[in-house]
């Protein structure tokens, strides 16, 4: 033979097969992986500003972004006026969307009407001279008013739309804590109108006061009819009214709720 | 300043045939085993990555990483060549019997020859490197590898014709 080269030039040229490929190649993948984020972490090696730059400003970035929101969206020192205001609110719709079912968006939307009624009363113990300034915060104060009041609907449509039992309780019962704390805001609002003598945030804080009380008996009176149904099914003459929803001593703490609570007695009353 | 390891992948991509079909002629057409030692050599490669001297030729320092590979696979844990490995490697080749028996005869003779003969043709039939290429491997001139390169093939001939 004079020509061996010629044969040895036939020899097959295999290729590595697909699946070893895949496999190594996530090997070198996972190990490439790994060097960027030790590389990030490698301070000692002063790694982070040299070498992986685009990787450290991203986390930078993540890190500042995600704790800017957490700020904006649970201190209470972001108030309508403050750059950051607008994305607490963007956040508060984001949670409003998301939330799971109708308690979630109950509990969400009387979050959102109690916050906005603390923000309205800080921005009423905020001193200040400027007319301009005043009228931007009553302005803010009587809007932060109307949140709440159309959020209260809201959480009355949603709980008369509950179907299950425990639900409708636990969600009155929170709705009543709530309530509270909002007369509470509203109470403070209202001495606020009164020493500036503003009549109409007076107006709005003492129309919002009327709605929570009447959402607050219609809550009440819908479980008590209720329970008076299940009642008399089994005992008929019964006309025990439901103790468990009757108010206790503290939550008819603030002078205005034990009036209303006074006249709504002398109302049933009259009724019977 | 440490090397961007994503850098490799493009290289990878590049050798990972040439790397297998290495081992594959080297270890009697073991393809499990080729694989998982073409897997080791880049994983070696890549964690030395940023040892590389960009300045060189990638293809000669992973053909070097190649065969230290191999060498420590035949001393490591008493690793055997394969025992018949010429009927696995003409196993592969659609070729008339007549060709395979030439071809086992050619083989045999290579795999008989003193080592600095076989690499070389190796290199040049099984790797298909060019005379430019094993002189960077073998860190050699060019003109030293074809002098050794015609040395090595008048050998395999002169033996072909006397048997």
């Amino acid at each position: 033979m004079n020509n061996p080269e010629k044969l040895l030039a036939t020899l097959p040229k295999n290729k590595l097969g697909r699946k070893a490929d895949l496999k190594i190649k996530f090997q070198l993948y996972r190990l490439i992986w790994l060097q960027r984020f030790a590389g990030i972490f490698d301070f000692s090696r002063g790694q982070l500003l040299n070498l992986n730059r685009g990787w450290a400003l991203a986390i930078i970035v993540v890190i500042a972004l995600g704790s800017t929101s957490i700020y904006a969206y649970a201190s209470n020192d972001v108030l309508p006026g403050n750059q950051l205001y607008p994305l607490k609110i963007v956040l508060e719709k984001i949670e409003q969307n998301i939330a799971i079912d109708k308690t979630a968006k109950i509990a969400n939307l009387e979050k959102v009407s109690s916050r906005r009624l603390r923000e309205a009363v800080e921005l009423s113990q905020k001193n200040s001279d400027s007319d301009k300034t005043k009228g931007a915060i009553n302005e803010k104060i009587k809007n932060s008013i109307a949140i709440e009041v159309s959020n209260h609907e809201k959480v009355s449509d949603h709980i008369k739309n509950l179907s299950n039992d425990n639900e409708i309780k636990s969600s009155i019962e929170k709705a009543k804590k709530n309530d509270e704390r909002e007369i509470n805001y509203l109470n403070k609002i209202a001495e606020y109108a009164q020493e500036n003598n503003d009549q109409e945030i007076l107006d709005k804080a003492n129309n919002a006061k009327e709605i929570i009380i009447k959402q607050e008996y219609k809550h009440k009176e819908g479980r008590m009819n209720k329970e008076a149904t299940t009642t008399e099914e089994v005992t008929p003459s019964s006309d025990k009214e439901d103790q468990s929803f009757e108010p206790d001593k503290n939550e008819t703490s603030t002078p205005f709720r034990q009036g209303d609570r006074e006249r709504e007695r002398q109302e049933k009353k009259e009724d019977r | 300043m440490r090397k961007n390891r994503g850098n490799f992948l493009p290289y990878y991509q590049q050798f990972k045939d040439k790397i297998y079909n290495y081992f594959l002629y080297r270890l009697g057409f073991d393809k499990p085993l080729a694989e998982d030692l073409t897997s080791e050599v880049f994983i070696k490669a890549l964690k030395s990555f940023a040892d590389f001297d960009e300045s060189k030729k990638f293809q000669s320092w992973i053909y070097m990483i190649a065969h230290n590979h191999l060498v420590n696979h035949y001393k490591l844990a008493g690793r055997a060549i394969p025992l018949e490995p010429l009927e696995n490697i003409l196993s592969y080749i659609d070729k008339s019997a007549e060709e395979k028996y030439e071809l086992e005869r050619v083989l045999k003779i290579i795999d008989a020859m003193d080592e600095t003969d076989r690499e070389i043709i190796r290199f040049k039939f099984i790797d298909e490197l060019s005379n430019n290429e094993i002189a960077d491997l073998l860190e050699k001139e060019e003109g030293a590898i074809r002098t050794q390169m015609s040395r090595s093939l008048s050998k395999l001939r002169e033996i072909l014709n006397n048997n």
